[in-house]
């Protein structure tokens, strides 16, 4: 009898392991690797909020045929090592079926690792065009930073001389080397400061005198952006009939308090506005019943909606196997706010994004073209 | 003209950050034999601080008061931490000890405060016209208030017989001891007094542009840097090299040519050469004399 059971029991465990070892367990779990502490957190905290509304919505509508999804969180702090850190533990540990990165140097970092398990990974923020091409395994629902560099380009070359300060980031410096690589001679000066640095008195000093006719602000939206911004705002008289050209830094209302003498008339070319009224009811949705999204508001609040709804779409369509849904992303029809009909096809970016222009007119963004 | 002046004035505030640690280095090496590098991370604290406590009331004055508390425990608790390193005459144990410690207080700053960079003051700071250059009011008070602090120690070192007693606990302990001088509380009190100096440091970068947890990092390795290129037992040498390593490579990146590219984050770059060529020239300090070999 006790050679019975214990029979019974280890063919349990085996189907057990069995079963798990067979690819797609039944679940369907998403990993998501985003900056929730440092100074990136803010990002972090509002893709938390933005990929919970559009769960909710998810698995109200069925889920991973007729389960809810589930998303596990982990701290990438935009850093790539982190980020690999947070990839491993999602994989080995928690058994993810697929992946959203959130910073370009999340992404660049993991790109090898998930060539290598085979393990999709989808974003909606990741920019740096170092994605084409770096994994058949990782894509990104946002525009490339060569779309946003083209057109910052095509606005700062109405200039006869130009000026830029950096952070040192993927995102930033991908930028940088777009414009510098157009406007060529052009540049007159190119300040980086590490992502560390509090004081940028000196970089701010040798801009002023650079002759500059427009300046490229160019740090990593947060605090480092708010500090630059303030120690510029110390002496404004230096920076007479200069233009101020920058990206998504100060395109949020909240990140203007304070500066607006800086930034009044300021150009900022970041992503397209879509103008949808449902658009526009599922972002409040966001808002209204997750809580504050500002840095992220329109098009990557759309963008993270629509990665993690092409996820479970592609799920559903095949297995919680993420190479069967690799193969359905690039094959088939996205569906979603942006995205909705186009196709990876043989690229790692959604195609047919364009950039926004905007001006800062009476402390409002109004969009240009 | 007013670019370099204008350079020089930003240069002479970050400087003098320095120069209060590099004299705060000093004065516990010249106690304590002790290199105490856990300093940075103590004045990042101090200023986290003050921060607190400057949300809580608004009030510069308790916040000041609530720092000072804590530069005095910190100065302690060094004390303590690092005590018997030096009666056991294991310097370098002193210093991975004093490592250690700043590390877990740069770690625990993270964890509490987290990472993203914090402003004491909200808004623009005002700014102080002098003409040919203008300096924030933080800016003017680092470089007014470090400059007399470092003057004041400076001649308290090397003209008193307070001064004399401090270096003497380094050249030979017991017989100071034997004097009827409390050597213990010397070094306490050194300690106390660098942790006051450094957290200085840390509330005026908080008030003069922002707060991280390893602001205080790239300072005490500068100060650390200084005070062997200027001699470790020379104050005026530290004084000076000082100087030599925040102005010149502030210089060198602000007059370089667009084509080469230097900019801020290549600073501890030319830091690291301008030590190496300093110490190449002078190993024993900026005014060392030759010693006749006997």
């Amino acid at each position: 009898m006790r050679k019975y059971l214990v029979l019974a029991l280890s063919s349990l465990v085996v189907m057990g392991c069995g079963s798990s070892m067979v690819e797609g367990d039944g679940v369907l779990k998403v990993g998501v690797i985003a900056p929730l502490s440092g100074n990136a957190a803010q990002y972090g905290e509002e893709t938390q909020r933005i990929l919970a509304a559009t769960l909710a919505d998810i698995n109200a509508n069925g889920g991973y045929k007729g389960s809810d999804v589930e998303l596990i969180f982990e701290d990438g702090k935009c850093s790539g090592s982190d980020a690999v850190t947070a990839f491993q533990k999602l994989v080995d540990i928690d058994g993810v079926d697929a992946i959203i990165p959130f910073c370009s140097s999340e992404s660049l970092a993991i790109a090898p690792l998930t060539e290598s398990v085979q393990m999709l990974a989808v974003s909606a923020t990741s920019s740096n065009p170092e994605i084409e091409g770096a994994s058949p395994y990782l894509f990104s629902f946002s525009y490339s930073d060569a779309v946003i560099g083209e057109s910052m380009s095509k606005e700062l070359s109405k200039f006869d001389k130009v000026a830029i300060i950096s952070e040192q980031n993927d995102y930033s410096i991908g930028l940088k080397n777009t414009v510098e690589e157009t406007l060529g001679e052009k540049v007159v000066v190119s300040e980086t400061f590490e992502a560390t640095n509090t004081d940028f008195r000196n970089s701010i000093e040798k801009l002023a005198n650079s002759g500059a006719d427009a300046i490229f602000l160019n740090p990593f939206p947060g605090p480092n952006a708010t500090n630059l911004a303030k120690q510029m705002s110390e002496d404004l008289s230096k920076f007479e009939g200069v233009q101020f050209v920058s990206q998504i830094a100060y395109l949020p209302a909240d990140s203007r308090e304070g500066i607006s003498e800086l930034t009044e008339g300021m150009i900022i070319v970041d992503s397209p506005v879509l103008e949808s009224e449902e658009a526009t009811v599922f972002s409040n949705n966001v808002k209204t019943n997750f809580g504050e999204v500002s840095a992220l508001d329109g098009y990557y609040t759309l963008a993270l909606s629509d990665a993690l709804t092409n996820l479970v779409n592609a799920a559903n369509k095949t297995s919680d196997n993420s190479i069967a849904m690799q193969e359905y992303l690039v094959s088939s029809p996205l569906v979603g706010w942006l995205a909705e009909g186009s196709s990876f096809g043989d690229k790692n970016f959604v195609p047919g994004i364009e950039a926004a222009v905007f001006k800062i007119t009476d402390g409002e963004a109004i969009i240009q073209k | 003209m007013s670019f370099f002046i204008q350079i020089l004035a930003n240069s002479l505030v970050t400087g003098t950050q320095v120069l209060l640690f590099a004299v705060s280095l000093y004065l516990i090496r010249a106690v304590s034999k002790t290199e105490h590098v856990a300093l940075g991370a103590i004045a990042t604290f101090i200023a986290y601080m003050f921060y607190v406590m400057f949300l809580s009331t608004g009030s510069f004055i308790v916040s000041s008061l609530f720092a000072l508390f804590w530069a005095i425990v910190f100065g302690y608790t060094s004390f303590a931490l690092l005590e018997k390193f030096y009666k056991n005459n294991d310097v370098l144990l002193g210093l991975l000890a004093s490592l250690s410690f700043g590390i877990f207080l740069e770690s625990l700053i993270g964890i509490i405060f987290e990472t993203d960079a914090k402003s004491i003051i909200d808004g623009v700071l005002p700014v102080i016209d002098f003409g040919l250059f203008k300096l924030t009011t933080p800016g003017v008070i680092t470089i007014g208030f470090g400059i007399l602090l470092t003057l004041i120690v400076s001649f308290v070192v090397l003209k008193t017989p307070y001064g004399r007693v401090l270096r003497s606990i380094n050249e030979n302990n017991a017989l100071v001891s034997s004097l009827g001088v409390n050597s213990a509380f010397v070094r306490s009190f050194v300690y106390c007094l660098g942790c006051i100096l450094t957290g200085f440091v840390g509330v005026m970068i908080g008030l003069n542009s922002a707060l991280t947890p390893y602001m205080g990092f790239q300072l005490v390795i500068t100060g650390f840097i200084a005070l062997f290129v200027g001699g470790v037992n020379d104050i005026r040498g530290v004084v000076v090299a000082t100087f030599l390593l925040s102005l010149i490579p502030e210089f060198l990146i602000n007059y370089s040519p667009s084509s080469l590219e230097f900019s801020a984050s290549h600073k501890m770059f030319f830091v690291f050469i301008i030590a190496f060529i300093l110490v190449m020239y002078r190993p024993n300090g900026l005014f060392s004399k030759s010693i006749r070999k006997s």
